[in-house]
């Protein structure tokens, strides 16, 4: 089976709580044992030995749940910071880590809009963590990820990201009143692959405010790098040139000077500059 | 202070700091560091990189005046200035290396192109900038070893070198600002502008003016020579413009797009930034522009120390600590990244205590001023440590080295057990729990429980009880202690095959600043917050520890609902004829009906009683899901997996094994 942008949609209305995805998503990928390591600030955030994690809100409906993992955006901010190219964005839809690649500059934890790579502080030899829609079980066992198999309410399901979207919008319209009518993740930061339906308003980004710009991250700074050819030459050929006019001039004026006063005409040339 | 002072201090720092480096080859960065997942980027890489390539920024810009400006009158700091760069990004250069999580992988760059990464082009620039700095220095060794050739080539190619240093410069230097465009939801707005790779520019020429005269007052007065105050006076001048428009430029954005009202809270991030701006730029500015303090050494040299310190914060800041609100961390570098950046930037000064030294760095800092220093002097041969450690060269060598060996010695006695051991997880302790020796008087017959009595209690029998230790623990951390027997409950509660897996109950592994369950989380049917019964107001009525006994009568039986003083027994009243909460279950007339029980009781036979008399019949009316909404159905497996809040507890009916549903 060929897979092609595929993403993950969660109803939070529907999820219970269980924590079945956690449990699936550490045995599957062998995570290591979950230890109350220093920098380990809050019960149950992500870790290196927690790629998806619950976040729950209480109202006056009652609890709410929603699963936090890694996002895929579409054009994700990691992938376009990443020095070496450790993290790519695959046309399955998954963003892949390759840990041969990986320096260890940590950049992709600042540049991810909702906090999600992780880094494993314990190891010598450290690695970023992060969810990647079991890629290798989804492309080549022909699989679906583990989260989403073990959800018992089908809470969580797989599938293309257009499909999802228009499941999406037709739960939304299904039942008006019960949704908020909204798919998190089909706009924000350019969109993501891993979306949500609710009936309470989501922040998953770990901070305080939730994200409502829709221009993709890299946008931010490819801006300005795509530039830097340009100000390299503009700033050389500008140096060159005040340079040059000040030596001109520089020259003009010693030859006034000659001409006014043909005694002191190899003055000038003894004034040697010395080198840096 | 003098040279000796100073450069044993650096001595120090540098052994101080080789230690915790080569600890950090040894077991990651995780063990010396205090970053988290959080804030990954700490003063490794807010000081030791962002802030020490804006610092470094006085190679190209003096470059800059000296040999494209044609400016002569600052001449005299050029070379000094170049060799201050080149220290810097060293400096830089190997900070990153041991910075980043696998320091060997530091030339990935090399070979592995990523167009779209600005840490990329940061990189290159800052490798290729590093390679014209040593080019550029190379014409000062070349002149001091009178390598004729060479030096003409150098000659012929310097300007070409300095413009290849400016532009490359102007880009990596803005393009550390534009890092940080990628971080807009974690920066402060305070800090967060699209103008931040301008502002990195334009303060980064502004700085470096500055710490170059830093460094150049800073050794010429250690050498007491005479440093070049005109040249001096005039990157004073230039820096207090360069600063203004920095000033200028970033309280404009601010005010602009309407994040004024920031520049006045009262929290610390307001606070943080008036104190990053006045020592950066504010106070710097507002003497520098006075003749009578740019021409005095002493307000220089400490105008300019001040302006270092601020501009260094500027880019901690923008990398790290200003987004320590939006992420709700915490971060204070541990000592260890003290030592290592501080270390770092140590042994660059001895670096450049060794130049100036040998390789004529200033006109006005001649040979005489460096051979002076060493003048033997007088010795006294009976004083020993005069005699090891005094004026010649020797002595000075016995004493860098002492202190070099002090200083990794002392960094090794303190590194944390991480840096030794490698990294540990937190130790979870029970919380003020201590031993007592209690004599343990088994079960006997039909009577539940076991008995302990602590100290000497004179029945008999109880020296022919086993002495067991059992814990006082304040197990739910309400200033109670009670008796708590931990070996009992381990082994209780352990499965067949692996007796330590009951551990994990209690002493939760992802629970790492709740060093363990409380004992109502399995003893829930005295804390259930849906309980009628109110377990910890009771207790405080009846004095704590002290009223224990009142409901809990039999010492010896557990303390569990089943076994205490019934509600009734004390209040009389309570249960009133002819109340809708009848508990018809004989085994529940023992205690108080739990909220399960009284809901079950009540509602469910109300309902049904009312059910034939709605005006619009509901057939849900009185089932389950009537009350449990939000169930995708009662199937029961569901039902399991829901975990309903209101939870079950164990009463004497279930204990055959049925379950309360």
């Amino acid at each position: 089976m060929t897979w092609k942008n595929m993403a993950i949609l969660t109803d939070v209305t529907k999820c219970i709580g269980c924590e079945e995805c956690v449990m699936a998503c550490q045995e599957t990928r062998g995570l290591p044992k979950e230890q109350p390591w220093r920098w380990i600030t809050h019960i149950d955030d992500l870790s290196s030995a927690r790629w998806t994690t619950l976040v729950s809100t209480v109202d006056e409906q009652g609890q709410h749940f929603a699963r936090r993992q890694c996002r895929h955006c579409l054009d994700p901010g990691c992938v376009s910071v990443c020095i070496v190219g450790a993290l790519q964005k695959t046309e399955e839809g998954p963003v892949k880590y390759d840990p041969d690649l990986c320096i260890g500059c940590r950049y992709c934890m600042i540049a991810c809009p909702w906090q999600i790579p992780r880094y494993s502080w314990e190891d010598t030899v450290p690695y970023v963590q992060k969810c990647d829609m079991c890629y290798d079980r989804v492309v080549n066992e022909g699989e679906i990820p583990a989260c989403v198999e073990a959800c018992p309410t089908e809470a969580t399901i797989f599938g293309e990201r257009e499909a999802l979207l228009s499941e999406a919008k037709r739960r939304l319209a299904a039942e008006p009143d019960k949704y908020i009518q909204k798919v998190w993740g089909e706009e924000e930061v350019g969109g993501t692959s891993v979306m949500y339906i609710s009936d309470v308003e989501l922040n998953l980004t770990g901070l305080g405010e939730p994200i409502r710009d829709t221009a993709p991250m890299p946008h931010r700074t490819t801006k300005i790098l795509h530039q830097m050819p340009f100000v390299f030459v503009l700033m050389a050929g500008a140096m060159g040139g005040v340079n040059w006019v000040i030596r001109r001039r520089q020259q003009i004026a010693a030859e006034a000077h000659q001409l006014s006063d043909e005694s002191s005409a190899q003055s000038s040339d003894s004034q040697e500059v010395r080198g840096p | 202070m003098t040279l000796r002072v100073v450069k044993t201090i650096f001595w120090f720092l540098a052994g101080l700091g080789l230690t915790v480096i080569l600890a950090r080859i040894l077991y990651g960065p995780g063990s010396v560091t205090y970053l988290t997942d959080i804030l990954p980027w700490g003063l490794w890489k807010g000081g030791g990189v962002v802030a020490l390539v804006a610092l470094g920024g006085a190679g190209f810009t003096v470059a800059m005046f000296v040999f494209i400006f044609q400016w002569d009158r600052y001449q005299p700091l050029v070379r000094g200035a170049v060799l201050f760069g080149l220290l810097c990004y060293v400096s830089v250069a190997v900070g990153l290396t041991f910075d980043i999580g696998i320091w060997w992988r530091i030339v990935f760059p090399l070979w592995h192109w990523q167009f779209h990464s600005v840490l990329f082009e940061v990189a290159w620039c800052i490798m290729l900038y590093l390679v014209v700095l040593l080019v550029e220095f190379s014409h000062t060794v070349a002149e001091r070893y009178e390598m004729e050739r060479t030096l003409r080539i150098l000659k012929r190619s310097t300007l070409v070198l300095v413009i290849a240093g400016i532009s490359l410069s102007t880009l990596h230097q803005s393009s550390l600002g534009t890092l940080f465009l990628a971080t807009p939801f974690r920066l402060h707005p305070l800090w967060h502008t699209d103008l931040l790779p301008v502002l990195f520019f334009v303060s980064a020429m502004g700085i470096g003016c500055l710490t170059i005269s830093l460094v150049t007052l800073f050794v010429h007065r250690l050498y007491n020579a005479e440093p070049p105050m005109n040249a001096i006076s005039g990157l004073a001048r230039i820096s207090a413009y360069l600063l203004a428009a920095y000033v200028v430029i970033r309280l404009t954005e601010i005010l602009a797009s309407g994040e004024g009202l920031l520049l006045v809270q009262n929290d610390w991030d307001t606070l943080n930034f008036w104190i990053e701006i006045s020592l950066s730029a504010l106070i710097p500015i507002a003497f520098l522009f006075r003749k009578a303090y740019r021409c005095s050494k002493t307000a220089v040299f400490w105008i300019a120390l001040t302006a270092t310190i601020g501009m260094a914060l500027n880019r901690v800041n923008v990398a790290g600590l200003a987004t320590t609100n939006l992420t709700q961390s915490f971060y204070f570098p541990a000592w260890t990244e003290w030592a290592v950046t501080l270390g770092i930037l140590a042994a660059g000064g001895l670096v450049f205590f060794f130049a100036v030294e040998h390789f004529g760095l200033f006109q006005g800092l001649t040979k005489e001023h460096v051979v002076e220093r060493y003048e033997p002097g007088q010795l006294d041969h009976t004083d020993w440590a005069a005699l090891y450690f005094g004026g010649q060269r020797f002595g000075e060598v016995h004493l860098y080295s002492l202190v070099f060996v002090v200083g990794l010695a002392l960094s090794l006695g303190l590194l944390p057990d991480d840096a030794i051991y490698g990294v540990s997880p937190e130790t979870t302790v029970t919380f003020g729990a201590r031993t007592v020796v209690a004599h343990k008087i088994p079960a006997r017959g039909d009577e539940a429980g076991t008995q302990f009595l602590v100290g000497n209690g004179g029945e008999d029998g109880i020296h022919a009880a086993a002495e067991v230790h059992v814990l006082m623990v304040d197990g739910n951390r309400d200033g109670d202690y009670v008796l708590f027997d931990h070996d009992n409950h381990a082994a209780t509660l352990a499965g067949e095959d692996d007796p330590d897996a009951s551990c994990v109950l209690c002493h939760h592994m992802s629970k790492p600043f709740d060093e363990a369950t409380q004992c109502y989380e399995c003893h829930s049917d005295m804390y259930l917050t849906v309980d009628l019964f109110d377990h910890d107001l009771h207790a405080r009525e009846l004095g704590g520890n002290q009223g224990c006994a009142e409901c809990h009568q039999d010492p010896s039986a557990p303390k569990i609902r089943e076994n205490s003083t019934e509600c009734v027994d004390c209040h009389e009243g309570m249960r009133q004829e002819g109340s809708r909460v009848q508990v018809t279950d004989p085994t529940m007339q023992y205690f108080a009906p739990g909220y399960m029980h009284v809901m079950h009781a009540l509602c469910e036979t109300c309902h049904e009683e009312r059910q034939p008399t709605l005006p619009v019949p509901n057939e849900n009316f009185a089932r389950c899901t009537n009350c449990h909404q939000g169930l995708p159905s009662l199937r029961s497996d569901i039902w399991k997996s829901a975990r309903m809040s209101i939870a079950t507890y164990t009463t004497r009916s279930d204990s055959g094994g049925g379950g309360q549903q």
